[in-house]
């Protein structure tokens, strides 16, 4: 009995360390990866708990290397956006200007039950109100509303319109976004000339689909 | 990036240390080995140092047993270690079965470093 106790304490500081390893981002919404992580961890630490006869350091070990993995994994894909796709996936429209995009719908093996039930829970109630939805790579769904669906505010009621997508990541140019936006490179190019900037030096560029762009510098030393 | 490098030196220390653990089990199963052989041929002939020879063979065993307890299951040590308890009076009473259960520590022991390898062995 007293070795169970002992082992159930030590196991519990290694899965607190393990979780606190992992970081902030583990606390939040789940990637696909960490919520695999997730679950292994928390079968792997029972073993040495229940049965007394596996020594610790069976636990503890996978435990560890599992949590290391991620870690390794999660700053790999920070500098990679190809690998971050593959590993989290990226974010899907499925509604853009009010229209359902049925094909990728069924892709994503997504009923239209699971899009109206992820909308009520906020606070939407009918599809046509949508101006545009998002799936995320959690799984969650973003929505945002038609120009007289939004709440009241003092500013000017502006005219329908999708809402501004990320065109640079990082010194990455996002093609698909562009696309979306119905602009190109080229546009591209010359927005950072009139800025001075020179893409690798770009964290963050937003645009609009009228042209309209916002551009944050990376900052020195990052 | 400070958890990064956190992550790499854990990594790292695991790495060593399964290496470590399967270079000590190689050499801990070819000295057993040959303490078996030693003992084995010293009971055949019914040395003085035969006596001298298990008890070293099953001391050396515990000390063996007691560090590899950290890394593999209790199950299959006990079972080995029954068999090392047994051999003084095996000995002592002369019985054919000394022999039997020194085989049984050297295939034990071979199985232990066998099952840490990460890949199938060529036998």
């Amino acid at each position: 009995m007293l070795v169970v106790f002992l082992r159930a304490v030590l196991l519990y500081a290694v899965v607190v360390f393990a979780i606190r390893l992992m970081g902030k981002r583990q606390l939040g919404e789940l990637q696909p990866s960490e919520f695999v992580i997730t679950i292994l961890i928390s079968n792997i630490a029972t073993l040495p708990i229940e049965d007394t006869g596996t020594p610790m350091l069976l636990g503890i070990v996978p435990i560890l290397t599992l949590v290391c993995l991620d870690v390794i994994m999660s700053a790999a894909t920070l500098k990679s956006r190809r690998l971050r796709r593959m590993v989290s996936g990226s974010p899907k429209i499925i509604i853009s200007d009010g229209i359902i995009d049925q094909k990728l719908l069924k892709e994503l093996r997504y009923t239209v039950d699971d899009v109206s039930e992820a909308l009520r829970s906020q606070g939407i109630f009918d599809i046509s109100d949508v101006q545009y939805a998002v799936i995320e790579t959690t799984g969650a769904v973003s929505a945002f509303l038609k120009n007289p669906k939004q709440p009241l505010t003092f500013e000017q009621p502006k005219p329908a319109e999708n809402p501004p997508q990320v065109v640079i990541d990082d010194g990455d140019i996002i093609k698909r976004s562009l696309k979306f936006l119905g602009l190109d490179e080229q546009w591209l190019r010359g927005c950072l000339a009139a800025e001075g900037a020179r893409r690798h030096e770009v964290f963050l560029m937003t645009a609009k689909p009228d042209g309209s762009y916002k551009l944050i510098r990376k900052e020195k030393g990052l | 990036m400070k958890r990064l490098w956190v992550c790499c030196a854990i990594l790292a220390v695991m790495l060593v240390m399964a290496s470590s653990w399967v270079y000590y089990l190689k050499k801990s199963s070819e000295r057993l080995s040959l303490m078996i052989d030693e003992a084995e041929q010293l009971a055949e002939q019914r040395s003085p140092k035969a006596a001298e020879a298990i008890g070293e063979l099953c001391s050396y065993w515990d000390s063996f047993a007691s560090t590899a307890a950290f890394f593999e299951s209790s199950a299959t040590l006990m079972s080995i270690s029954d068999s090392a308890a047994k051999l003084e009076y095996l000995y002592a009473k002369d019985n054919d079965e000394f022999f039997s259960e020194c085989e049984v520590i050297r295939s034990g022991a071979d199985r232990i470093f066998r099952s840490n390898l990460p890949f199938l062995p060529n036998r």
